[in-house]
């Protein structure tokens, strides 16, 4: 992380793959056994709000306790929108094999992309699928490569932004 | 999307993180408020020279004593420590029983400017809130309502402070009780504002 804030962005990468699995491990111990399938969506929450709110962080103080509280905070937040209704999974019934990939799993952030700007969806969805080189990029979203980062940048504020709204997203008829 | 996509597009965003810099924010807020004060509203005649008689002393140091007190609770390295309220505590017992006392005592309770310092204290902290808050934005804040708080009492205590310069009002019994209110309304403002803005 220290080296991300110096601007590497592999190191910045890496360190928020290594950080993933632990901040999963933390996201299942503070949501509770009917809410477990919330875990991933409190997660990506917390890591965009990692990403938006890293200048914060102390580089004098360890990572980890800082990653802590936001992702409790966030699995609290998670929890205070979802409605009391029992979560009834699916693994319990008998006769249907539980999907070893949790279909639903990044559902919560495809709503809040629904509800950014086609412009912005779009440019999220193709800096997520990676490999576009900027120059494509600049050129398909008819901005300069400096414009591109800011518009990126932008983007991803409004992504955090909506993920944290508490409105639920219905889709257009 | 799944979380290895999100991190490819975190990772590609290299626009540098934003640093919460609070001590240059407020500078610039308290900069701005003492600008106005000196444009808008002018210093009263005379204030070097009474600056060091009783009245205007307890009126200057009062409110930044608050914002001081309020200061601690802002400035955090850890986004989960908690520091007590009670100075802040203090100081409002304190300037309530320093009412009470000048107030018994015959002191002008509602002087001729009340309006404009339940007005102007407000307008003053609007620019330090202002900056406050664009600076606790890029923190993380686990507590927005409280951290709101505070930010708007720091900001209406400096105001205060900032006004006395221009206010005459000489009466204990008149400046605790109003610049106190205005404090407080203050930083009910930014408890709201707190909700409303600030994140995890």
């Amino acid at each position: 992380m220290r080296k991300a804030l110096e601007g590497d962005r592999r190191a910045y990468a890496a360190c928020l793959q290594l950080l993933v699995p632990r901040m999963r491990a933390m996201a299942s111990r503070d949501l509770p056994a009917q809410h477990a399938h919330l875990a991933e969506d409190v997660v990506q929450e917390a890591l965009l709000s990692i990403h938006l709110k890293r200048g914060s962080w102390d580089p004098e103080r360890p990572l980890l306790p800082w990653v802590r509280v936001i992702v409790k905070h966030k699995a609290i937040d998670a929890l205070r929108k979802t409605p009391n209704a029992p979560h009834d999974p699916v693994e319990d019934h008998v006769g249907l094999d539980a999907p070893a990939v949790d279909p639903l799993a990044g559902l919560h952030i495809e709503q809040a992309l629904a509800r950014l700007s086609a412009r912005d969806a779009a440019l999220v969805r193709e800096h997520a699928i990676g490999g576009a080189d900027p120059e494509t990029l600049s050129k398909d979203f008819d901005l300069s490569p400096g414009a591109l980062r800011v518009a990126l940048h932008r983007a991803l504020r409004r992504l955090a932004e909506a993920a944290r709204k508490e409105e639920e997203w219905t889709p257009m008829s | 999307m799944d979380t290895d996509e999100l991190i490819a597009a975190l990772a590609a965003d290299d626009v540098p993180a934003k640093r919460p810099r609070l001590l240059w924010r407020i500078a610039f807020g308290v900069a701005v408020s003492i600008v106005l004060m000196l444009v808008f509203w002018g210093m009263r005649p005379g204030w070097p020279d009474v600056l060091l008689m009783a009245p205007l002393l307890v009126k200057q140091s009062l409110p930044i004593l608050v914002a001081l007190a309020a200061w601690p609770l802002l400035r955090r390295s850890d986004p989960d420590s908690q520091a007590p309220l009670w100075p802040l505590w203090l100081l409002a017992a304190g300037s309530a029983a320093g009412w009470i006392l000048s107030a018994l005592s015959g002191g002008d309770i509602l002087g001729k400017t009340l309006l404009p310092c339940l007005l102007s204290i407000p307008a003053l902290a609007l620019p330090i809130a202002l900056a406050l808050f664009v600076g606790m934005r890029h923190r993380v804040e686990p507590r927005p309502a409280r951290s709101g708080m505070l930010a708007g009492l720091f900001a209406g205590g400096a105001a205060a402070a900032v006004y006395a310069v221009h206010c005459d009002e000489d009466s204990a019994a008149f400046f605790l009780l109003w610049y106190g209110l205005a404090i407080a309304l203050c930083g009910a403002v930014g408890r709201a504002a707190g909700r409303r803005w600030l994140t995890v």
